[in-house]
């Protein structure tokens, strides 16, 4: 892994001195033409601030890392780790603090040309406090596309996806979402929601029963208020409350099942 | 709309008696109930009552002239950019009678009068031409579950609660989005309402600073 580029981030703001947030970004030395790789961006931020996750909960706006690749790479999901949960006065939010990583796995065409190719990443991120900034950065990298490239490729400790996880399973049962699997010695299991537009998610009832657990969570759909987009339930699927525990990506399409919602009167935000 | 919202409304339909008095606003807004009346005094020491209003449609913006997304000098701001001029104008064009009334409930660390100075060289600095109503202990804040800055709020002509949630759908600071024309749903509401349907989506997820309640 090469440690490609650092760089400070001075945050637009106001007369009050805004936070410094770095950034840094690694990608492998190598890679292989078709061969997918991941790149990651580290971000610092300071003490006693905060960012936040791709839903950022009651209020915030998510971190994005957008990514420019040549025609014809694919650039998939960013990933995120896992938040901590926070209480504000306007409801919980979803936090990154620290130091944290965020990954992009990127395939490059099995006919891309032999040698440097540039990577661009353009990070942006409200940070905040008792107030909150904006902080943006752009940095471009290069990777080198070689045949012979070694193909070992460090792997992303970030949320995988739910299907990585031994003995779980995940189905549709009428409106609601259930969950079954082993227990995990971390602690409990939970969900953070990722609210997607027109879904809409309730608290998880969970069930233990001696080293399994049953987690259910019920689901709303409104395709009015879904404007078009894609009906998904999408969240972590979380074991203890650190935020170097387990979690699992979960992102399955809503079931036919779930019956659309009429009604809009007594509709709370 | 929550599953604990459709529980209620469905006691309230099943236990409600048939009758022609309007609803009592609730204590919270809620899309399709009264909005909860407040009385409010601009930066100018004007009161404003959204019963004042009743028979024209009014919007409400929360805002926060330190967040980069509301009244901060920001690209990301929606008065910066000018979004916020655009939609006011747009809403006069849809209907020449809309209330458009800018909210503050950000006082933590604040003082009244510096929250007053500070909304002044916030309307000279954006050319707001709409009212700024100071919500200094957060009580109206609170009863809309305003939760970000800036975060909208549709009221028709019948005071009831049409459309809450974000600005826009926010496609500037989406660079993969960017040749696609992001749509302001505040304006959708209000041209919804106005065509006599209802608005879609009615609800939205708001974006921007947390707002800093006293």
């Amino acid at each position: 892994m090469l440690l490609t580029m650092i760089c400070l981030a001075l945050l637009g703001g106001t007369s009050e001195a805004p936070p410094m947030v770095s950034m840094v970004a690694h990608a492998p030395e190598a890679i292989q033409p078709g061969v997918p790789f991941e790149i990651r961006c580290a971000l610092t931020i300071p003490d006693r601030w905060h960012i936040y996750w791709e839903d950022p909960g009651a209020s915030g706006v998510p971190t994005r890392i957008d990514v420019e690749a040549p025609d014809g790479w694919k650039i998939g999901p960013l990933r995120f780790p896992r938040p901590r949960r926070m209480s504000e006065p306007t409801g919980m939010v979803n936090a990154l603090e620290g130091r944290i990583e965020l990954g992009v796995t990127i395939e490059p065409p099995s006919d891309a040309p032999h040698g440097i190719t540039k990577i661009t990443m353009h990070g942006m991120w409200l940070v905040c406090r008792d107030r909150c900034f904006i902080g943006e950065a752009t940095r471009t990298i290069a990777v080198n596309v070689d045949p012979n490239a070694s193909g070992i490729h460090s792997q992303m400790d970030l949320p995988g996806p739910i299907h990585d996880r031994p003995e779980t399973d995940i189905r549709w049962e009428g409106d609601s979402v259930i969950i079954t699997g082993p227990l995990d010695p971390s602690g409990p299991p939970g969900f953070i929601v990722s609210n997607q537009p027109g879904v809409e998610v309730g608290s998880p009832t969970i069930h233990l029963k001696e080293s399994r657990f049953e987690l259910i969570l019920p689901v709303a759909y409104d395709a009015g208020d879904g404007d078009g987009h894609p009906a998904r339930v999408r969240g972590l699927l979380t074991f203890g409350t650190r935020i170097v525990d387990p979690a699992f990506i979960i992102d399955i399409p809503v079931a036919h099942t779930v019956r659309p919602l009429q009604l809009r009167e007594g509709d709370s935000p | 709309m929550t599953l604990s919202a459709i529980i209620t409304t469905a006691s309230l339909l099943l236990a409600a008696p048939p009758t022609s008095t309007p609803a009592p606003a609730p204590a919270k807004a809620a899309i399709g109930m009264p909005a909860p009346n407040f009385t409010l005094t601009d930066i100018d020491g004007k009161k404003h009552s959204l019963k004042d209003h009743k028979g024209r449609i009014v919007v409400l913006e929360w805002f926060n002239a330190g967040c980069p997304y509301s009244g901060a000098n920001a690209k990301q701001s929606i008065h910066a950019s000018k979004r916020a001029s655009a939609l006011r104008k747009g809403l006069k064009a849809v209907d020449s009678s809309v209330v458009y009334l800018i909210v503050d409930s950000t006082a933590r660390n604040k003082t009244r009068e510096g929250l007053i100075e500070t909304n002044q060289a916030a309307r000279t600095q954006w050319k707001i031409d709409a009212p700024m109503l100071i919500d200094f202990d957060g009580t109206v804040g609170r009863a809309y579950q305003a939760r970000t800055t800036p975060h909208m709020y549709v009221i028709d002509s019948d005071g009831v609660l049409r459309y809450h949630g974000a600005f826009d759908d926010n496609k500037q600071r989406h660079s993969e989005d960017s040749e696609k024309p992001s749509q302001n749903y505040v304006l959708k509401a209000v041209t919804h309402i106005k065509a006599g349907k209802t608005p879609s989506p009615a609800k939205t997820k708001p974006w921007g600073c947390g707002v800093k309640y006293k």
